[in-house]
């Protein structure tokens, strides 16, 4: 691997890191996340019969 | 414990439940099979930065957007694209648009069932040990994936009684649609939230073990490695068959495929006769071409100049660095694309293309020049005349062939690594790598899909979708970039070298890659068999979270534009993408028809609908107001720079790449229509369908506005 490759790799992959880190830390100290954060696989699509 | 603890344990709870989902969500097949394919066939490192620059200025922005507008076109009672456009732009001509997210989610539903199938196949396979006798040899893997898939040819599924991946097929889709038919999604929420993060926990043990590796040793090329592995008299005989002057290149190659088979049914079937030890590889890229076989012919029956031919190939990969071999790669890699190219290409663009093959050739020859001064290649001209390959053209073919040998470069991590992050900047300047780059943002966060506008539109007023959308793109990426990057990559690398990784990709698709790269990693592993089996029973699950999230956006507009019943849409849908998956399976021959609509609907479409979201946002509903609609609810503002980037970056960036993918890239896509009659169907039959589509709508829009449905907002 080039220094150049090296560099680029431990950016993403850092950049990615300290990204998803602070997701979950915005989401877990925010009050009231609980209430307002979804994703797909939870959103209740309302229209079971 | 106090009501005030009880009451934060149970905020944390949820919160994390909040995470597991998201995580649950984020992964699919696209972080762990797509994108790796994609990464390793535009060159790993090439790709690389055309996806980061569209992930932050495309991926991340869109995502925002689409979340805002499936919020504000819940708010008027719409939860399909086309509704929600309607209510996005007072326009007639706006719910026909909204066709595209109705298209895309459906057609790709269509092939991802299929590949979901595999995940299945391969669980069930790993769990009753049927791969236990394959060690780790990528051969054997690769070659089961063809002849289980159907890779071979079309029909190759019902070819000699139905093969198991249909019966694993109809599972799968029978569990996909009891699932939504039975409205048990929330059940499989639940349970997602413990796989899903089982699966990441899974990916990370297998990085370690993958950047753990030893060296793997390159196998030898065809007429070596079969020599070592068949039976004495088997290879005797096929040996003294490809001696004889009358065997020309086409009845040498069925004896090789001959031996290969027999190489393939003893490892499946145990038998000790053959040595499965040996690493063995079908020839791949140049060396499985017409010329490339008839060098190895002209070796074989060359004698001493044959293996003095071998000796200086071996010398010169001894000698050589390892960036002249990077540079002999990159100019084999190219002249392959380039011959690919030049297959379907008019005769004013043969001329260009041929020219710049030479200059290919020259390159290549101009590179070994020097190591040629004094210890010349030995040349097999005599013995390529017959062969058909003479002249000038012998020197030219056989300095080829020795330098796709020369090129192979140690199967370390480190240089797999180097294969998936050293940048290319040449190829920067290629617009179908953009595209692909753009393309496989949207599809792994599934954006510019119309599946993230269905589900944002069933959200409150007051729920955040700016955090959300932040929270599920990084999950997502991290998955895709850190773990599926590093699991599947350097594994390709180690294990299949460039050449055949290209090959592998050529023939069975980028979904495909994995499935040959993978099971080699887990024979390297303590326990592997029963982590084959957990590996893809947990991808099969992450598949079929994502895929009831594809039916939804039809299900949606079924209900709101026909009045029909949730299990009524449900059937209508079934029997649709029913149909459609059989025509994938049929059409199994080189995964053409599952790669076309990978490549029209999974890329073309997904980047055509993503710009005219991006056009509403930022132009039609006005960023101010699109900001100030996202910003409702938001636990964190979207930072002020993405106003200009959604006004002005988004747009521009799209046009730029499709202008340049028009005049590069589309003239080559057009005339693989009209070269491959499975294409040219392929290609009607979603033309069709999407006529189909713009029909209903039609007929729903007529509906709305006749019940004045997207006037006012209604309590959501």
């Amino acid at each position: 691997m080039s220094p150049i490759g090296f560099w680029m790799m431990v950016i993403a992959n850092g950049g990615l890191l300290i990204l998803v880190s602070y997701c979950f830390f915005r989401v877990l100290t925010t009050p009231g996340t609980e209430e307002t954060e979804h994703a797909p696989l939870e959103i209740n699509t309302r229209d079971a019969e | 414990m106090s009501d005030g603890n009880k009451t934060a344990t149970e905020a944390w709870g949820s919160k994390l439940g909040v995470i597991l989902a998201v995580a649950g969500s984020a992964v699919g097949l696209g972080n762990f099979l797509r994108f790796p394919g994609k990464a390793a066939d535009y060159g790993g490192g090439a790709f690389m930065i055309p996806y980061f620059c569209a992930l932050l200025l495309l991926g991340l922005p869109i995502c925002w957007v689409e979340w805002t507008q499936g919020r504000l076109g819940g708010k008027y009672g719409f939860n399909s694209a086309p509704g929600i456009f309607s209510v996005l732009w007072r326009n007639p001509i706006a719910p026909y648009l909204g066709s595209i997210g109705l298209m895309i989610p459906i057609i790709i539903y269509m092939y991802y069932v299929y590949i979901e199938s595999w995940c299945l196949l391969y669980a069930a396979y790993y769990a009753f040990g049927a791969f236990d006798d394959f060690g780790k040899n990528p051969y054997l893997y690769s070659e089961f994936f063809e002849r289980i898939t159907g890779v071979l040819g079309d029909g190759a599924v019902f070819a000699d009684g139905i093969q198991p991946i249909f019966w694993f097929f109809l599972v799968t889709f029978v569990a996909n649609f009891f699932v939504i038919f039975r409205g048990l999604s929330g059940g499989i929420e639940r349970f997602c939230k413990v796989a899903m993060p089982a699966l990441i926990l899974m990916a990370i043990i297998v990085v370690t073990r993958v950047l753990t590796l030893p060296e793997q040793p390159a196998p030898e090329v065809w007429q070596k490695s079969l020599a070592a592995s068949l039976p004495a008299d088997r290879w005797n005989t096929l040996s003294d068959s490809l001696r004889e002057p009358s065997t020309d290149v086409a009845t040498a190659r069925t004896l090789i495929r001959n031996e290969f088979d027999q190489f393939f049914h003893a490892a499946v079937a145990g038998d000790s006769s053959f040595n499965r030890s040996v690493p063995v590889a079908p020839p791949s890229g140049f060396l499985s071409r017409d010329e490339g076989l008839a060098v190895a012919l002209a070796e074989l029956r060359a004698g001493k100049e044959g293996a003095d031919f071998r000796s200086w190939i071996e010398r010169k990969r001894q000698e050589l660095d390892v960036e002249t071999k990077r540079t002999l790669q990159k100019i084999e890699r190219s002249q392959i694309r380039l011959a690919g190219r030049l297959a379907g290409a008019s005769e004013a663009q043969k001329g260009v293309m041929e020219a710049e093959m030479a200059a290919l050739d020259e390159w290549r020859s101009t590179i070994l020049k020097p190591a040629e001064a004094n210890d010349p290649m030995p040349s097999l001209a005599e013995e390529l005349a017959p062969l058909g390959v003479d002249g000038e053209q012998a020197q030219a073919v056989q300095l080829r062939a020795a330098a796709v040998e020369i090129a192979e470069i140690p199967r370390t991590v480190n240089n797999g690594l180097g294969y998936m992050w050293n940048p290319d900047f040449e190829e920067l300047f290629n617009a179908e790598v953009w595209l692909e780059a753009a393309g496989q943002i949207f599809f792994s966060l599934s954006v510019g899909f119309g599946v993230i506008l269905n589900y944002a539109s069933y959200l409150r007023k007051k729920d955040d979708v700016v955090l959300s959308g932040l929270t599920a793109t990084a999950t997502n990426e991290f998955c895709e970039v850190t773990l599926g990057g590093l699991v599947a990559i350097p594994a390709t690398f180690i294990f299949l070298g460039t050449a055949t990784t290209l090959d592998v990709i050529s023939r069975q698709s980028t979904f495909g890659l994995g499935f040959n790269t993978l099971p080699t990693v887990f024979a390297s592993m303590p326990a592997g068999r029963w982590f084959g089996a957990g590996w893809f029973l947990l991808l099969f699950l992450a598949g079929i979270t994502s895929s009831l999230s594809m039916l939804q956006p039809a299900i949606a507009f079924l209900e709101e534009g026909f009045g029909l019943k949730r299990r009524a849409s449900v059937t209508w849908l079934g029997m649709l993408t029913f149909c459609g998956a059989l025509v994938v399976i049929y059409f199994s021959g080189n995964l053409l028809v599952l790669d076309t609509m990978d490549y029209w609907v999974g890329t073309f479409m997904i980047y055509l609908l993503a710009t005219i979201q991006v056009v509403l946002f930022g132009w039609v509903i006005g960023i101010e107001r699109g900001m100030e609609e996202a910003h409702q609810g938001s636990q964190m503002k979207i930072p002020r720079v993405f106003r200009f980037i959604i006004k002005y970056v988004t747009p521009a960036y799209l046009l730029v790449i499709f202008a340049a993918w028009a005049m590069q890239n589309a003239p080559d896509r057009i005339s693989q229509i009209s070269d491959s009659k499975a294409v040219f169907a392929t290609v009607l039959g979603l033309g069709g369908f999407f006529v189909f589509l713009l029909l209903l709508i039609h007929l729903a829009v007529l509906d709305w506005r006749k019940q004045g449905r997207g006037l006012k907002e209604v309590e959501t």
